[in-house]
């Protein structure tokens, strides 16, 4: 055989691991209840492009397969994957509730998930089941679960001013959502772990859970840095589609910069320091930030004392 | 220890009030904190400003022989080495044992609280009941006078932000 051959069949064999894999999973997860409006076919953002997007942010990106064989492996993967996402998305996030409760606050958190729902409508995943909420911790952060889930810190919440800062944090989380950038690391670790022994009839939380380790501890490991740098990029973006002052998430990271303390320990430790973001964000858009002008501040924030 | 860790503190803390930064692009110096303020003067890319004052996404900069407001995304804050971040690793503890420390008090979403979560059915379906649906969201952007607009995401940049250490 030789190496042209070799690199061939080998890529085929991946494909038909991965291919198989897939359907695996959507065996795995046909028979759980609950996961909450989970659509049958959800758009496949994850094979967007982030620069080049179209700008039409009312409609999902429709996908036709029509016939084309890297159309179909495609949406095969991405319908299969997604019942996945969300399935997986749900355990991790009853796991992160389960370390801090949601503020028992209703008023703030519909506040919460009316601001977030707006945003993540602007992005290109605006139909899956967005939740957002804010958890009792003191610490500062904020989550972004697989499947539409995000989760705010009331550490992170009480050091918000203004509602395009609550919509610049959440466009951060959104953006991660949408980029499903902790879902593909989810989905590496089962290929390399030989996820294959999961298949099967059984679907219940033990089952997911040995997919996704320990408790929530998959939110305390960290993204690449160029990942948390594109989500800033794409959460100014996506507050300012929604109207937004755009400036609402740079105003976080620099009074952030100027508190630190034990509350954001965990933050340091799973993202570039907020300095460097917001200097990510300068060189981003100093070349082009009259694009980001004419946002709206919006005076009804939701004080947390 | 700890009088010496909080004195390093304050002093940093005071030092930030008076950061250090540099012009990422030309830009118009404004009177005040707004694009429709009168402008006084000009800087240019490269130029050094002292970091006075915020007000949402303006900052109050000095340099140049000007005084005056620019966009606050235009300046690049300088990253001096012992800076502020360093404070956090030592108040975190995770510039000593690369531990956090345990703290008196509430307890904080650490890692290891992360760690031994348990899945809890009862907070999920409070989330499930706090959810708005699409039409309320756009009520709600309609009472704020909100616009929805198109913008592209931006083309990912070399940033020297991202040379840094892990």
């Amino acid at each position: 055989m030789n190496g042209k051959h070799f690199l061939l069949s080998t890529a085929l064999f991946c494909w038909l691991m991965v291919a198989s894999l897939a359907f695996g999973f959507g065996d795995l997860l046909k028979g759980i209840p609950g996961i909450p409006g989970m659509p049958g076919n959800v758009p496949d953002a994850g094979q967007k492009k982030d620069a080049t997007n179209s700008g039409n942010t009312k409609q999902p990106p429709q996908k036709g397969i029509n016939g084309g064989f890297n159309e179909i492996v495609n949406a095969v993967m991405t319908t299969q994957g997604s019942d996945e996402e969300f399935a997986v998305g749900r355990q991790i996030a009853g796991n992160l509730l389960g370390a801090a409760p949601l503020v028992r606050n209703p008023k703030l958190q519909e506040y919460v998930n009316k601001v977030g729902l707006w945003v993540a409508m602007q992005s290109e995943r605006p139909d899956i089941p967005w939740r957002f909420g804010v958890i009792e911790t003191d610490s500062i952060n904020a989550f972004a679960v697989p499947g539409g889930y995000v989760l705010i810190t009331k550490g992170l919440y009480k050091l918000l001013q203004t509602e395009e800062e609550l919509a610049g944090v959440l466009g951060h989380e959104i953006a991660h959502i949408v980029k499903q950038h902790h879902w593909n690391v989810i989905k590496q670790q089962k290929l390399i772990a030989g996820a294959t022994n999961i298949a099967g009839s059984v679907a219940d939380n033990a089952i997911l859970q040995k997919y996704i380790g320990q408790g929530a501890e998959m939110l305390a490991r960290g993204l690449d840095k160029n990942a948390e740098y594109e989500a800033d990029g794409m959460g100014v973006v996506l507050a300012r589609r929604a109207g937004y002052d755009a400036s609402g998430l740079l105003s976080v990271l620099d009074r952030i910069a100027k508190k630190p303390s034990k509350e954001t320990s965990l933050l340091y430790s799973t993202h570039p320091t907020p300095e460097d973001r917001s200097n990510s964000l300068s060189d981003t858009f100093a070349a082009s930030s009259t694009m980001l002008d004419g946002g709206k501040e919006v005076n009804r924030f939701v004080r947390l004392d | 220890m700890s009088v010496a860790v909080l004195f390093s503190f304050m002093t940093v803390l005071a030092l930030a009030e008076n950061q250090t930064g540099t012009m990422n692009t030309d830009s118009k110096v404004m009177k005040e904190a707004g694009a429709d303020a009168p402008v006084v003067g000009q800087l240019q890319k490269g130029a050094a400003v002292q970091i006075i004052d915020r007000n949402g996404g303006w900052m109050k900069v000095q340099g140049g022989g000007l005084s005056g407001w620019v966009k606050s995304i235009l300046v690049r804050r300088e990253a001096k080495p012992g800076n502020i971040n360093d404070v956090a690793a030592v108040i975190s503890g995770r510039g000593a044992t690369g531990q956090v420390v345990s703290t008196s008090g509430t307890r904080g979403l650490d890692a290891d609280t992360l760690k031994s979560a348990k899945f809890n059915q009862q907070e999920l379906d409070k989330l499930e009941a706090h959810k708005v649906d699409n039409k309320t969201a756009r009520q709600f952007a309609q009472t704020g006078s909100l616009a929805p607009i198109s913008l592209a995401y931006p083309q990912p940049v070399e940033s020297s932000a991202r040379e840094d250490k892990k």
